[in-house]
């Protein structure tokens, strides 16, 4: 493995992060930079550094020919994908094994049989893995629906087939419920999916978001790094995540039982790498598998903080063939608690992306704080990439001591020039619900805590503003 | 003997006293009226901490009239250094607190101190004047002193740039001074400017006339062009200083450096794409489409209420600090007159002298007709215009947005005046004159036996087919008179670009003293 | 030393530094209201109020866009760049001959600053005439048709 050139197919923090690993690892870290990126923060870290040409995403970390072709030219041994980008696609998986080039994550068959919704829901049912029960496929009448709500038990969801983000939705409580609201739900869906196609789910009440990391071997070995739970989200996407799910909590049994229904299924497709079981909890403590992420997540750190094992590096070490950094399940302990903010470069109170120019950057962390990101003074974050620059994790001897450490990093995190959401981060970790750990997905919405956010600072920062741009005067 | 801190003590209150001028009460009275005293004027121009005094010790050693029992340290005018936006410029501030801030033969010989100093050293020298003239006890040395003064205004015209602010009065020969700087800054309601007052002026010509109307703020800005800004107060005045000198190299021998600016070089201008309208004869607001091309949209216009039929200011394109010129359609359908020609000459030169390319958007349907102008000297003063262009070796861009006619084409830095780029719209029409006058001259046989319906048919007929054939830039771009022809919309980007390029220009001048502008 | 902060509805803050006092490596900065202090230390830059408690700053230079919260600053040093201005004044008098084409506007009527309050065709142009600024129509003293030499009074607007 000594010496094997491996190209990051990727930027930003998570670059950075393969890097680490790759380079503690002995490998050549090859690092991409792109032309409307040309000072790519993340090559810091890469001994090599390749120009990959292109102005968009599609023209560049997505553009499987073009990455080929550097495979080619600079005699790369292996690809790290990262996430997003290429990360869950199949083909390139497939490529890169038919040309003799490692991809650093699960097998291509692993890919394919979790990265259908559907198909995944199969593979699950197969193993015995409780799936949210409901139609396997559209329902046409009422009265199928009604049926088909008797067996499942009530509350239940009529859901759009095409639908997502949350539209096209509606909870019922009884039959008399379904018959009102099947054909409003139909006109709904057709209206905005252009597809009239319903089914039906089981409602799990007050949803916990509950994932379990997954960490496997070529020789088939899985094993299971506990849980996270993310349910602080908007617009389904996670802001804060915590390592173990303080839903859980103290309860072994049921987190034994969740971990092991996760490794059961890795094991079902031949996993190997690591990847993450997402699943939903009522407070019936019920659980249902959702999907399967066949990649390194973002929120990944926290599960190194209590673990003490360091994912990406066994990630390269698998595809590589390598034994593991420990032996066997036992070997994995969990200890203490971790909490990641995401740090995004958006308004923390409409939520929505804001790019723009880093004019000062400094950083006053307590002990047992990890801040992964790409960033540097004068950095400017465009409407290309991503609009989360960082994430800020704290490791703590239990929950309430890896709020406190997150929560004073967070005052010593000063970024200026952009709208970012640290405003709203502070007044979620200060509020009552989220400190005494009891939320659920729909914390956003219910709590509303961005409503909180003041709307500038007080006055004197801007007084603090002119005394920093005099001192830089003389 | 004193001791260590005695003397430490007596430069202290020294110190103390010179700064106190003419003393606490002038200076309220001064607050009154709104003026700030001559120091405080200083702390709020320059960088905080920025000043350092020369001279403060300086006393008149005149023996005539008794006033060798009045002296005021300093007396009354502070020289000295500081920095403008971290540039170093050289300044004085007459005191009006000590004698009405009159003129002898020290203080001339501290003003002069300072402007060899910033000539010799190459930075800009900042006058802030208040002050009630000559001092007469000192008879003939207060008129040599000025005459020192203007004598160095001169050897430093064109090397350094010269502001003035006029914060007081100014008036007789001390004018002169401001009059030779390359910028003169007036204030609302306290500051004034003329030669002879509106006393001498009742009992000479028996006009009667106020302070305010003769040469106030609004008179100069307005009226005559001596002024070339105008200020509500004269905070408002510190801060358009500011705004000008972060647009001016500290002299002729250095180039203007960049702006850090976040507007990205080649921004589309999509607010221009239908902005010049389909009318010809339909004006349009210019400095609305400067706004839109330069960064930021901040555009510094000088003399903005002087000759309005033509727009001069500061602006950058992508970091890159130009002057503009621009035909104002909206006022005067942008012609060009005695006054414009004027305002617009001296700009080009001075940016000319001081390494700053020149921006010039034309859309000029020719020149002012009438007696007025014509027994006023446009022959001469217009010359000046078209004098500057050529002279000028600084980096040329024209842009044609419209109409450009007659011998105005020639003048508005056409390609033959050696412009280096010239650029048109779509919408550009390039003629010696306009459909209406052309068709008259040259089909006045074919129009001469016609009368009423057909006449007028045949005419529209005749002035459709001009306009076709020469209310356009493609006669003018067959013979290469135009480098391209582009959207509105590249504008920005093109003219940035032509900046980049244009970056290295060096052509020298002929060799001789100086040539003889008309003036 | 006038500082503006200029967010992105284009509303200005204004804050004003009086004075700045250094005292070896501290640096005194005298608001109208209040008092701040800063230093360097391990090259990195710390403020504070009251001389006691010291707090790390960001380093920042003029020009650049600094946030608060929810709103963007673009921060201006000594001078707010001149863009768009506005001049003018109620008296409308005409700068050259022409002929009086379309009026819009009545005796009494409410202007807004940049509304076209006539049409004068001159200089082969149909050249608008805007309010320079807002208020009412005291007086509209030419007509349709009407032609006019240099500097007359055409209307006047009372703010």
């Amino acid at each position: 493995m000594l010496g094997k050139r491996v190209l990051i197919a990727n930027r930003g923090e998570i670059a950075i992060r393969i890097a680490k690993a790759l380079n503690e690892l002995g490998l050549v870290s090859v690092g991409v930079w792109t032309d409307n990126e040309p000072e790519a923060a993340h090559l810091e870290y890469c001994q090599e550094w390749v120009h990959l040409s292109g102005n968009t995403n599609r023209d560049t970390y997505l553009n499987v020919p073009k990455i080929l072709e550097l495979i080619k030219k600079y005699k790369i041994d292996a690809v790290h994908p990262g996430y997003g980008f290429l990360s869950e696609n199949g083909e390139f998986a497939k490529t890169l094994k038919a040309q003799g080039v490692i991809f650093i994550g699960p097998n291509p068959e692993a890919i394919a049989a979790m990265g259908d919704k559907a198909i995944s829901k199969q593979w699950a049912q197969k193993a015995g893995v409780p799936v949210v029960p409901g139609s396997t496929g559209e329902v046409p009448t009422v009265e199928e629906a009604i049926k088909l709500c008797q067996t499942i038990g009530y509350p239940v969801l009529l859901k759009a087939v095409a639908g997502g983000g949350g539209k096209g939705m509606r909870p019922c409580y009884s039959d008399a419920d379904v018959k009102t609201n099947f054909e409003a739900v139909q006109r709904e869906a057709l209206s905005s999916f252009g597809n009239a196609g319903l089914l039906v789910e089981k409602y799990v009440q007050n949803p916990h978001h509950i994932e379990v990391q997954i960490l496997a071997d070529k020789k088939g070995n899985v094993y299971h790094l506990f849980e996270r739970e993310c349910s602080i989200q908007r617009r389904h996407q996670k802001i804060i995540e915590e390592a173990p799910s303080p839903f859980i909590g103290e309860d072994t049994k049921l987190r034994k039982e969740i971990c092991e229904t996760a490794v059961k299924l890795a094991k079902a497709v031949g996993y190997d790498s690591a990847g993450t079981v997402e699943f939903i909890m009522g407070d019936d403590r019920k659980f249902y598998f959702l999907e399967m992420n066949t990649r390194i997540q973002v929120e990944h750190p926290i599960t190194e903080e209590i673990t003490g094992i360091d994912l990406l590096a066994n990630m390269v070490k698998s595809a590589f063939n390598q034994p593991l950094d420990f032996k066997t399940q036992d070997d994995i302990k969990l200890h203490g608690h971790a909490i990641e903010c995401r740090i995004c470069a958006e308004d923390p109170v409409t939520m929505l992306p804001a790019p723009g120019k880093i004019a000062g950057f400094e950083t006053t962390f307590p002990q047992g704080i990890r801040f992964d990101h790409c960033l540097y003074p004068k950095f400017t974050i465009t409407p290309d990439f991503d609009p989360m620059v960082g994430k800020l994790i704290a490791r703590g001897y239990d929950r309430a001591v890896a709020i406190r450490k997150v929560r004073a990093a967070l005052d010593g995190l000063l970024l200026d020039g952009l709208k970012t959401n640290i405003p709203l981060l502070k007044v979620i970790l200060d509020e009552e619900s989220f400190k005494k750990g009891e939320y659920t997905t729909h914390y956003i919405a219910g709590v509303k805590p961005q409503e909180r956010v003041a709307i500038t600072e007080k006055p004197e920062s801007l007084l603090v503003r002119v005394a920093s741009v005099e001192m830089g005067q003389v | 003997m004193l001791t260590n801190s005695e003397r430490r003590e007596q430069l202290a209150q020294l110190n103390a006293q010179a700064e106190l001028g003419g003393g606490v009460e002038r200076i309220n009275k001064q607050h009154e009226q709104g003026k700030y005293s001559a120091r405080e004027r200083l702390e709020k121009l320059l960088d905080p901490g920025s000043f350092m005094e020369f001279d403060k010790f300086v006393v008149h050693k005149s023996r005539a009239f008794g006033i060798e029992k009045t002296q005021y340290l300093g007396d009354g005018v502070i020289t000295g250094i500081g920095t403008i936006n971290g540039q170093q410029v050289a300044l004085f501030s007459q005191d009006f607190t000590c004698w009405g801030g009159a003129l002898g033969a020290a203080y001339a010989k501290k003003i002069c101190k300072v402007m060899d100093f910033a000539l010799e050293h190459r930075i800009p020298i900042i006058g802030l004047n208040d002050s009630g003239g000559a001092r007469i006890q000192e008879g003939v040395e207060s008129l040599a002193g000025y005459a020192e003064i203007f004598w160095r205004n001169v050897q430093a015209s064109g090397v350094i740039p010269q502001i003035s602010l006029i914060l007081g009065p100014c008036a007789g020969g001390a004018v002169y001074s401001p009059a030779m700087t390359d910028f003169i800054f007036m204030v609302e309601k306290t500051s004034y400017m003329f030669v002879t007052g509106p006393d001498v002026i009742k009992t000479v010509t028996h006009e009667e006339v106020t302070k305010e109307a003769l040469g106030g703020a609004s008179t100069h800005n307005e009226k005559s062009g001596v002024a070339h800004f105008k200020c509500t107060d004269e905070d408002d005045c510190f801060e358009r200083v500011r705004e000008l000198l972060s647009y001016l190299p500290s002299s002729s021998s250095v180039k203007p450096t960049a702006v850090l600016t976040a507007d990205a070089a080649n921004r589309t201008n999509t607010k221009l794409k239908d902005f010049v309208p389909d009318n010809s004869r339909k004006p349009y607001d210019m400095k609305e489409l400067v706004v839109e091309v330069v960064d930021d949209g901040h555009f510094l216009e000088v003399h903005r209420d002087f000759a309005k039929n033509i727009l001069c200011g500061f602006a950058s394109v992508g970091g890159v600090k130009i002057g503009i010129i621009a035909n104002q359609p909206a006022v005067l359908a942008g012609v060009l007159d005695i006054d414009s020609s004027t305002k617009a000459a001296r700009f080009v030169r001075f940016c000319d002298a001081f390494n700053i390319p020149v921006v010039t958007f034309v859309d000029v349907p020719g020149f002012l007709p009438g007696t007025v102008q014509e027994y006023g000297g446009i022959i001469r003063h217009g010359a000046k215009l078209l004098y500057a262009y050529c002279e000028a070796t600084v980096p040329l861009i024209t842009v044609i947005t419209r109409k450009a006619y007659g011998g105005a084409y020639d003048v508005m830095a056409s390609k033959h005046i050696r412009s280096d780029i010239n650029l048109a719209y779509p919408t550009a029409e390039i003629a010696v004159m306009g459909a209406e006058g052309a068709v008259n001259i040259i089909f006045r046989n074919e129009l001469a036996g016609l009368k009423g319906e057909a006449f007028d048919k045949k005419k529209k007929e005749l002035v459709e087919n001009y306009e076709n054939e020469f209310a356009n830039p493609y006669r003018a771009a067959e013979l290469g008179y135009l480098d391209e022809i582009i959207f509105p919309e590249q504008t920005r980007a093109r003219i940035y670009q032509c900046l980049k390029a244009l970056e290295h220009k060096k052509v020298r001048a002929p060799e001789r003293k100086h040539g003889n502008i008309p003036l | 030393m006038r500082y503006y902060f200029v967010d992105q509805d284009r509303k200005d803050t204004v804050v004003d530094l009086n004075k700045v006092e250094t005292n070896g490596s501290i640096s005194k900065f005298i608001f109208s209201e209040k008092t701040f202090y800063a230093r360097r230390l391990a090259g990195k830059l710390f403020g504070s109020w009251d001389q006691q408690k010291w707090f790390k700053l960001t380093q920042l230079s003029a020009g650049e866009t600094v946030v608060s919260n929810t709103v963007t600053y673009k921060m201006y040093r000594g001078f707010k760049p001149s863009g768009l201005f506005s001049g003018g004044a109620g008296a409308l008098v005409t700068q050259m001959p022409g002929k009086v084409v379309k009026l819009f506007v009545k005796a009494g009527d409410t202007v807004e600053k940049g509304q076209t309050i006539l049409i004068l065709e001159a200089m082969k142009m149909e050249n608008e005439i805007k309010a320079g600024v807002s208020g009412v129509v005291k007086s509209l003293l030419v007509q349709p048709g009407q032609a006019l030499e240099s500097g007359v009074l055409m209307a006047e607007i009372e703010e």
